[in-house]
This record gives structure tokens, C-alpha cells and sequence, in this order.
């Protein structure tokens, strides 16, 4: 650094500093917090996607129908499912031998 | 100003630490707020500019390099902040400011500050930011150039016309 130099940077020192207002930490935070995304309730994290959703739901009541049809069906004994064939034909005679 | 623990700093608050970044902020709340200030000449905002120049540097840390000063990186940020603020400011013209004063045949040694202030003002962007971060912050060629992403030729060339200009703008003070 030269004379001149040194003469300018002596000078420039007289323009003072200024001091961090007492709640510039708290105020960076701020918007630190205010800057990042909204926290979504952990339910909405937790359910995928609307079309998923809707989906999933079909599914189950499909196989809660389905289910239900099954167990609730009235249960007719082997031998009264085949009264409809009659006893002259063949598969009638047969049904009437087993007896 | 460089401070081989900033490295750790920054690792502890990308892990989630958040007292790491707090004393991040303790060291380098006071430079960065005196950078903008001095390029802006205006203390609110500059205190606006340094808070939201910490924030960048938050969302943006897992950007920073180890390798490179953690100081900086971080007046880079400032820098772009304020020229961000410089550039509303041109799109948002407020009422006229006072002109800056003009030195007197006597000039008087209790307003010095203010006319230090407007000779750095009328300095081009690029000019104030090398003088600013060269007499007051005492940065090296090599890291003002590393602030400004440019050469070191290139910092002397504007440390140079800036210190000219500045002579000559406050030559009744030397």
C-alpha cells in the first residue's frame, strides 16, 4: 500500500459501523421458518394419493361383497343341487344308482 | 476473516444442529450487516438485506463447498442480495434523496462520515463492492475475487479506478 493509499484508507475508517439490531438472530429464524413449506398433518402424509385412495376403497368393497355373498348363500346338500335331472336319463339313472 | 471451524459449523447444521448455524450467525452477523450497508448506504436496509442474505445462505448450504472460505461464499450471497435490493429500488424510485454533500472550501470533520458515504455511493456497483470488501473488511485480491467471481487482475483494475475516483471526490479531506 502506497502514501496515497494509506491516506485514503485512514480516511475511509470515518464512516463508523453499524450494530446488529438485538433481535436480528431471532428475526433470521424467523424467516427461516417462515421460508420453508407448511408441515402437513401426518395423516395427509400418510394417505397416498386421491386416485389410490378411491382405488383401494373399490377393492375392499369389492371383497367384502364378494365375501359376504359367499358366507351368506344358503347351503343345499350335493344330492338336492342334481334333483333337477330327471330319472330317465342318463345322468338321472346314474344320480338314482348312487342312491 | 477466514475460521477453519465454519466448515464444521455448516456440517453440524446440515445434520440439524441449529446451534451451529446460531454461531454462524454471531461471527458473521456484524460483517455481513456492515457489507450491505456500505453498499447501500442505508442502515434499515441493509439490515433487511443482511437477514435475508442469511437465509439464502440457510436454504443454500448444502451448496456450499468446504474448500472455499465459508466467509466468502456468504458475501457473495450478501452481494447479490443487495444488488437485488439495488435493482428494486431502480424499479421502485422513491422520493428524491437529499443531494449528497458537496465538500467546502473548509470542510467540516463531524459530517466526514456522510461524505465518505456518498463518494462510495456514486461508485459503480462493481468498483464499491472491491473497496468496500479491500478497506473495510480487509479482504485479500484473491478473496475479493473469489466474492465477486472474477479474476484478481480484474479486482486491482476496479480497486484502482475506485480509489482514483475516490481522491478525487474527497480530495478536501485529504
Amino acid at each position: 500500500m502506497n502514501h496515497q493509499d494509506d491516506q485514503l484508507h485512514r480516511l475511509l475508517q470515518h464512516w463508523r459501523e453499524v450494530e446488529p439490531a438485538g433481535n436480528f438472530d431471532a428475526q433470521v429464524w424467523r424467516r427461516i421458518r417462515q421460508s420453508e413449506p407448511a408441515r402437513r398433518p401426518w395423516l395427509i402424509d400418510w394417505l397416498p394419493r386421491p386416485a389410490w385412495t378411491l382405488a383401494a376403497a373399490v377393492a375392499v368393497g369389492l371383497v367384502i361383497g364378494i365375501a359376504s355373498g359367499v358366507f351368506s348363500a344358503p347351503v343345499v346338500p350335493p344330492t338336492e343341487q342334481l334333483s333337477f335331472l330327471a330319472p330317465t336319463t342318463l345322468a338321472g339313472a346314474l344320480r338314482g344308482g348312487h342312491r | 476473516m477466514a475460521d477453519a471451524q465454519d466448515p464444521a459449523l455448516v456440517a453440524r447444521t446440515l445434520a440439524g444442529d441449529d446451534a451451529a448455524f446460531d454461531e454462524l450467525l454471531a461471527r458473521y452477523r456484524k460483517p455481513v450487516l456492515n457489507f450491505a450497508y456500505r453498499l447501500l448506504g442505508d442502515a434499515t436496509e441493509a439490515e433487511d438485506v443482511a437477514q435475508d442474505a442469511f437465509v439464502r445462505a440457510y436454504r443454500h448450504l448444502a451448496d456450499y463447498h468446504p474448500r472455499r472460505q465459508f466467509s466468502t461464499w456468504l458475501f457473495a450471497i450478501a452481494r447479490h442480495a443487495a444488488i437485488d435490493r439495488l435493482r428494486y429500488r431502480q424499479r421502485h424510485p422513491t422520493a428524491p434523496l437529499a443531494a449528497a454533500p458537496e465538500p467546502a472550501a473548509s470542510p467540516r470533520y463531524d459530517d466526514l462520515g456522510e461524505h465518505i458515504a456518498a463518494a462510495i455511493a456514486g461508485l459503480p456497483e462493481d468498483q464499491r463492492t472491491a473497496i468496500v470488501l479491500a478497506e473495510y473488511h480487509g479482504l485479500s485480491h484473491a478473496e475479493i475475487a473469489g466474492v465477486m467471481d472474477c479474476t484478481e487482475k480484474s479486482v486491482e483494475s476496479r480497486l484502482y479506478r475506485a480509489r482514483a475516483a475516490l481522491r478525487e471526490k474527497l480530495r478536501g479531506f485529504l
